[in-house]
């Protein structure tokens, strides 16, 4: 595809549209030829099919009017003129134009062969036909009926021509059906490649359209990114496009431009400023701006750099003064040059007058001072402040030296007589100290021995309190227990009184029940006493109704209801009184069981008492064990304590007297390290004295 | 409790007996025999030990409670005492004793009753002690068995036994009671009351 790219930017673009012009023209073309073969299909279809099914049902309708005609002559006299020259004839010609025209259109070969038959069967009809008429016209009527019957020749032809007529009908309906199939066929074939070509005409399209545009926008977008960098000062990107259209020599002029300004405008600066001074630009063109400038930085700096190593060299070389010419420099250079010359000449005064004092002091002369006419500026006068103090301070320090040397003399001798008082001394302390060292050794031993007794006496100790902790711990434990049997003795107790105010409770309302029942008896024996008199009086009622007769009979019936609710009275009463009975005598032994509930409830409460009782005692006897336990224990505790003083103390006391017996030993050792120290003072004083005749021999050369 | 039953048991039949009672008392109120003839029988049945007894109902004028009895000396064994019956001096017979009837055991004085005979038939007020007066009833003459009151003619007190029909369960059986002549069995006390 190198080939579009190098080609000039009008020529892709012209050429790119003709190419979607042609395919348009293509697609078009496609569709036109699709159109005319349809178009065709269907003239063929009207031709070929339609037009002679037409004529041939003409046909057919004439010859049904034709056979019916034949009828109408036979039967209707009356019409028979009519018929014989007009109508027959007319119809037997128009059969004749729609067959002949029929037979002029394109005919297959079947098609001919059906028509063959027709016209066979056609013309034996015909002759038939007019044999029938010419017999009618006779008045023939045996020949015309016989002609008339079934299976005559006039009907078998009308059948074969009925047929025929029909077969040839049938095929080209068939053929109109079959073209009509193949149009149908060619039209979707004409759709389908329309489609097609539509669609590969899209793509192709679409894909030049893609393919031109990336080819154009792609190197410009570059060529400007390229530039954008460039005014950002980035000179080492290329574009490196080698197409040969207008991009192309866009992309080269700029290549050319980068190099140029990166290898020798910005390679040239870079060298300067990295000090290179020997960089010099060719000039490019006469208008070229950027080369002589550069040219003229680089001479300038030359000239500073030489005068400065000019300056500098001489100021090493110990040649003050030296100075540089300033008028060769123009603007901030001269300045600069200026200012170094300046600098020298405030800084050589003050140094010359200070070499000068110097060489005063160096010849032992501490009263030579800096000359007081010479000006000068910030740090230089504390140098020169410090230059005279140095004389000043020497001066005054000679003299102190002169007149502490002579003092210290006198007191070495003094110190001398001194020292050796002082190493009698340490000698008699050193003896002394070796008499205290030996006692303390031998308390040391003792206190040791002492220490370990005591030692056993509180191991004894610390057992028995253990032992006592021990008791008291299982006395605290039994007391517990003791305490948590009287409180559930006690819980019991209680609950043991409950029963009994139960039971005692329950006693009360059986006996109210009891009470209550008697009562009920009472009752019901009333109730037994009125049924009774009740039957009496019944009885009576009825022995009066008896013998009052009939006056009595309605009362004799009261009297006998009455008596017999008296009677069933009387025996509800008596179960009553049964059952009262039974429930007297289960409360009787309710009574009894409560009565042996309670006197057990009694036996236990005692038997409870006494545990109490039981539990009270233990429970003082375990508090006086424990008292008891408790003292052992604070007795053995405070005896611990006791010895544990007394073996403080006397560690204390063994401690002090191993201190004693080591400073003894320290005291001896320090006194015999004083006697060696005495001796070397001595041997000191003697060097001091020496030391101070060669000071003051030495000090005397000075003037101050 | 053997009681209760029995009268149970009698009660039933004692209803239709005003009904069939009532149009006979009409006419007669004297004469036994034409009862008899009349076809039924009025009478007061009572117990006397274990047996039923029966009396004729215009012999009886009242039934009362058991008061206490005042004895009589030297009277026969049967005359229990008198009692004062409102106002009125009554003679009380021992039933059980003048027919020799064996005393049960269980027997309480107390709870007897005592039939008070009518003045018409005594001389002085009478009364016999029984051990229960159980109810008033009617019966057919034709439930009424004489002839064996015949045999018995010397102490003549048995008019005849009485077929009482009782349901027992389901299928009915007789209950007999002995049917005696009260008038019989007093006839000499209103001798001994007037020397009295």
């Amino acid at each position: 595809m190198q080939f579009i790219d190098d080609m000039k930017m009008g020529k892709k673009l012209i050429g790119a549209f003709l190419i979607i012009t042609l395919i348009a023209v293509v697609i078009g073309v496609i569709g036109y030829s699709s159109l005319i073969t349809t178009s065709g299909a269907t003239t063929s279809i009207y031709d070929d099919s339609v037009v002679p099914i037409g004529q041939l049902s003409i046909a057919s309708s004439d010859f049904q009017q034709l056979r019916a005609e034949l009828y109408r002559y036979v039967f209707v006299p009356d019409s028979r003129s009519t018929e014989e020259q007009t109508t027959i004839p007319q119809l037997k010609d128009e059969i004749k134009t729609e067959i002949d025209a029929y037979r002029a259109t394109s005919l297959t070969d079947a098609e001919k062969t059906n028509l063959a038959a027709f016209d066979r069967a056609y013309a034996d009809f015909l002759t038939q036909y007019d044999m029938t008429v010419a017999a009618a016209k006779k008045n023939d009527m045996t020949t015309v009926n016989m002609q008339l019957a079934a299976g005559s020749p006039l009907i078998n032809a009308r059948t074969n021509v009925i047929s025929a007529l029909a077969t040839l009908n049938d095929a080209n309906s068939k053929k109109a059906n079959d073209l009509e199939a193949s149009a149908a066929q060619s039209a979707a074939g004409a759709q389908m490649t329309l489609i097609v070509a539509t669609i590969i005409g899209i793509i192709i399209a679409v894909a030049l359209a893609l393919y031109l545009s990336k080819s154009i926008t792609e190197p410009l977008t570059a060529v400007s990114t390229n530039l954008k960098k460039l005014s950002k000062g980035i000179v080492s990107t290329r574009l490196n496009i080698t197409r040969k259209d207008e991009i192309g020599d866009i992309a080269r002029v700029m290549d050319a431009y980068a190099n140029g300004l990166q290898k020798f405008v910005v390679g040239g600066m870079k060298k300067i400023a990295e000090g290179d001074l020997t960089v010099s630009l060719k000039v490019q063109d006469e208008k070229d701006e950027i080369s002589p400038s550069v040219n003229t930085i680089n001479a300038t700096l030359k000239a500073l750099v030489e005068e400065a190593t000019m300056l500098s060299t001489a100021a090493v070389q110990g040649r003050l003064a030296t100075r540089s010419n300033a008028d060769k420099f123009k603007g901030g250079y001269r300045e600069i040059v200026k200012g170094v010359n300046d600098t020298l000449d405030a800084v050589v005064a003050p140094v010359n007058e200070a070499m000068h004092v110097s060489n005063e002091y160096a010849a032992g002369n501490f009263t030579a001072r800096v000359n007081k006419n010479l000006k000068v500026q910030g740090d230089f006068i504390k140098f020169k402040e410090s230059l005279d103090n140095i004389g000043e301070q020497v001066s005054k320090a000679m003299r102190g030296i002169n007149t502490q040397v002579t003092n210290l003399a006198s007191s070495a001798e003094e110190a001398n007589a001194s020292v050796e008082e002082v190493a009698a001394g340490a000698g008699q302390v050193a003896r002394n100290t070796a008499a205290v060292s030996a006692n303390a050794d031998k308390s040391t031993e003792g206190i040791e021995q002492v220490q370990k007794a005591m030692e056993d006496l509180s191991r004894t100790i610390q057992e028995v309190a253990n032992k006592a902790e021990t008791v008291a711990r299982i006395v605290d434990d039994t007391t517990t227990y003791s305490k948590e049997g009287m409180e559930l003795a006690r819980k019991t107790e209680s609950g043991m009184q409950g029963i009994t105010k139960s039971s005692n409770e329950v006693n009360q309302i059986i006996l109210e029940i009891k009470g209550q029942m008697d009562r009920i008896s009472e009752i019901v024996n009333l109730i037994t006493d009125l049924a009774n008199q009740t039957n009496l009086l019944a009885l009576n009622a009825a022995i009066e109704a008896a013998r009052a007769g009939d006056a009595g009979r309605g009362f004799a019936v009261v009297a006998t209801e009455v008596k017999s609710l008296a009677v069933e009275s009387r025996a509800s009463a008596e179960k009553i009184a049964e059952m009262i009975d039974n429930l007297q005598k289960q409360t009787n032994h309710a009574v009894d069981a409560v009565a042996a509930a309670n006197s057990g409830v009694k036996e236990g409460s005692s038997a409870l008492h006494d545990t109490l009782s039981s539990f009270n005692k233990i429970v003082g006897s375990i508090d006086a064990i424990s008292k008891n336990v408790s003292e052992v224990a604070a007795a053995s505790e405070e005896q611990a304590a006791s010895v544990e003083e007394v073996t403080a103390s006397i560690s204390e006391v063994g401690k002090l007297m191993q201190d004693t017996a080591k400073e003894s030993t320290d005291a001896a050792a320090a006194s015999e390290e004083s006697s060696a120290a005495i001796d070397q003072i001595t041997k000191v004083v003697g060097n001091v004295n020496t030391i101070i005749d060669q000071v003051t021999k030495e000090v005397s050369r000075f003037k101050c | 409790m053997a009681k209760t039953t029995k009268e149970k048991e009698t009660t039933p039949p004692v209803q239709p007996d005003p009904e069939t009672a009532a149009p006979e008392k009409e006419n007669p109120k004297s004469k036994r025999e034409k009862r008899h003839e009349k076809g039924s029988l009025q009478v007061v049945e009572f117990l006397l030990g274990r047996e039923r007894y029966a009396v004729d109902l215009f012999d009886v004028r009242e039934v009362v409670e058991y008061t206490s009895i005042t004895k009589l000396p030297n009277t026969p064994s049967y005359m229990k005492g008198i009692i004062d019956l409102r106002g009125e001096i009554t003679t009380i017979i021992d039933l059980k004793e003048r027919l020799c009837i064996p005393h049960g055991t269980e027997v309480n004085e107390e709870n007897s009753r005592i039939i008070v005979l009518d003045e018409k038939i005594t001389r002085a007020k009478t009364g016999i002690m029984v051990d229960d007066v159980l109810s008033v009833s009617t019966f057919d003459t034709k439930d009424i068995d004489s002839t064996s009151a015949a045999d018995m003619e010397d102490d003549g007190a048995i008019l005849g036994i009485i077929k009482k029909k009782v349901k027992d369960k389901d299928h009915e059986k007789n209950d007999l009671i002995i049917w005696i002549d009260i008038r019989h069995l007093v006839k000499d006390i209103g001798e001994v009351v007037p020397i009295a």
